[in-house]
């Protein structure tokens, strides 16, 4: 009922945006160090807080509503309302669906819980260019969409 | 051509397609299914996986669609997760070591 909703936003946009940016350094130390489990676990995040920050965006919003708080990267996607241009840029799309196949596999089970040593270091390298290549990433479209 | 707002049909021909993958004598099942938010997600279950670097599954798998499944069905699929049977059977309780080709 919308009555019950939560109207009070968790986290501001400016702050998702700076998360996101911390995560994304974290995430790239730790694929320097070899950790390449710690790697796709932070970056994911990165991408995360950056579909919250697209979310408040398209719908002018300073905060993010309670209700958002997932962490299906798809989903958020959705409501980013990009999928449109998303599905223009091809090679950010398969960037973007190969993030989620990694790290979000919809319900209990995510790369969170694979056991380091399955994430290689092709995996990790491979994760943080989808991530932030200047051309097929989806942080950099993501960040050209909320500028 | 098939239609872009079918997603059942999407759905099977995304589910053929990976049943198939990577070859007719290796066992592989697969189960797509819609989200909450109407996206469509596929899980894969295959030996052909086993001992695979997790983003060369993504790639073999994904270059594996767009040779057999019209693009506009998968406009719609916002993720798939190859796994090796014994997960498949641990994530979705169906068994992947009995029948297929």
């Amino acid at each position: 009922m919308a009555g019950h909703l939560p109207t009070q936003p968790i986290i501001s946009r400016d702050a998702l945006i700076e998360i996101a940016d911390s995560r994304l350094a974290e995430a790239r130390a730790l694929l320097n160090a070899k950790h390449w489990a710690g790697a796709v676990y932070l970056g994911g995040y990165a991408v995360e807080c950056y579909l919250k920050a697209a979310i408040c965006f398209t719908l002018h919003w300073d905060g993010l509503l309670p209700m958002f708080k997932t962490h299906d990267l798809a989903g958020l996607l959705r409501f980013t309302g990009l999928e449109p241009s998303l599905r223009e840029r091809s090679a950010v799309r398969q960037s973007f669906v190969t993030i989620v196949g990694l790290w979000d596999m919809y319900g209990d089970e995510t790369i969170r819980y694979r056991k380091p040593v399955e994430v290689d270091s092709a995996t990790a390298t491979r994760f943080l260019v989808c991530l932030e290549d200047s051309e097929t990433g989806v942080i950099p479209w993501l960040r050209k969409t909320i500028q | 051509m098939v239609a872009k707002n079918d997603p059942v049909t999407a759905a099977r021909l995304i589910e053929e397609a990976l049943e198939a993958f990577p070859r007719t004598n290796v066992t592989t099942k697969a189960h797509v299914f819609e989200t909450e938010w109407g996206q469509l997600r596929a899980l894969v279950g295959s030996d052909a996986f086993k001992g695979m670097p997790l983003a060369e599954r993504q790639d073999v798998v994904w270059k594996h669609l767009r040779e057999r499944v019209p693009a506009e069905c998968l406009e719609n699929l916002y993720g798939v997760h190859p796994m090796d049977l014994d997960e498949y059977a641990a994530r979705t309780g169906v068994a992947g070591n009995g029948g297929g080709a």
